[in-house]
């Protein structure tokens, strides 16, 4: 799931503490900004901050014998962009680092940049391409979810491959090892999330298309991320 | 009247919704079973022949391990609310209109 408490060298971990906080000190920025603008968007953050928390609290067993959990961060991606998902996923990344010792606080800043940063990040990418080849919502939003939970682990992998490079074939087989670990553990995962938020985001757009639509609105007057 | 009565009856299910998924992940997290960290953290020991061991303890679950059920439940339930209580403001703003 998360990389543990310690289990980063100080270096390493200092190094995605220092990636991290400038983009999530941007989130909040925007954050503050878009509430200004449209406090009829403060459901739809908080909405997007829901499914982080609901999603990654199911530990789910899968089918390489060890369980994890989604990321939630599918939803945010779509409708905020990665800078202000990443303050949302900061805030269940201390809630599990607090009370469930998931994670850690040490290995904040990794855990912020792989789930809150470089997973929406690659999300909403891939909702970006998809929207512009035309592809319909719902799709588009299944697509983002898997792509930015796969994202999230493939990332949590090759930030331990990197720390810890095998003694024989450096960092490549270290990154084979993680990634068979997170990474395939997390693909029917990444299926289920996508569904989910696929079909809580089709309820959403039945109810308020109106308040979607003048997020489409600011995000072309300033784009996200 | 009638209204009144059907917002009612939905707000009490979408409690029950609530605190019946709420409790999903509490079960899910009593299940055993390791997870991926539990395996990363090995695959560190493995990759390193043991010579890495964690600076920093992690400080534990409050009250301990039998609180994991709790706080995972507790995670869901508060994301719930929120999930529940802004389609609740959609849906009459939406019958308002």
């Amino acid at each position: 799931m998360h990389i543990m408490e310690g289990f980063l060298p100080p270096i390493w971990a200092a190094f995605w503490f220092a990636l991290a906080l400038p983009v999530v000190a941007y989130g909040v920025h925007r954050i503050r900004r878009l509430v200004a603008e449209d406090r009829q968007l403060l459901p739809l953050l908080a909405v997007s901050g829901a499914f982080i928390f609901v999603l990654s609290s199911l530990k789910l067993p899968s089918v390489t014998g060890s369980s994890s959990h989604p990321t939630g961060t599918g939803a945010g991606a779509v409708l905020f962009g990665p800078s202000v998902t990443s303050v949302l996923a900061t805030i269940v990344l201390v809630y599990q680092a607090l009370f469930l010792a998931h994670g850690g606080f040490t290995t904040l800043g990794a855990n912020v940049f792989s789930m809150g940063i470089a997973g929406p990040a690659v999300g909403y990418g891939v909702y970006r391409c998809c929207r512009g080849l035309g592809i319909g919502t719902c799709p588009a939003v299944f697509a983002t979810a898997v792509a930015a939970d796969l994202a999230t682990y493939l990332v949590t992998s090759a930030q331990l491959a990197l720390a810890f490079p095998a003694t024989t074939g450096g960092v490549l087989t270290s990154l084979v090892t993680f990634g068979g670990i997170f990474a395939l553990t997390q693909v029917p995962l990444a299926v289920i999330e996508g569904l989910v938020i696929t079909l809580v985001f089709r309820y959403i757009v039945t109810l308020r298309g109106d308040v979607l639509e003048r997020l489409d609105g600011l995000r072309r007057e300033a784009p996200s991320p | 009247m009638n209204l009144l009565q059907d917002r009612r009856l939905h707000l009490v299910g979408l409690v029950l919704v609530v605190l019946g998924l709420s409790a999903l992940p509490a079960a899910l997290s009593s299940l055993p079973g390791t997870g991926t960290d539990d395996h990363a953290a090995d695959a560190v020991t493995g990759l390193t022949d043991g010579g890495y061991t964690p600076w920093i303890e992690a400080h534990g679950i409050p009250g301990g391990e039998q609180n994991t059920p709790l706080f995972f439940g507790l995670q869901a339930f508060l994301g719930l609310v929120v999930l529940a209580g802004c389609l609740w403001y959609w849906r009459g703003r939406q019958s308002e209109a």
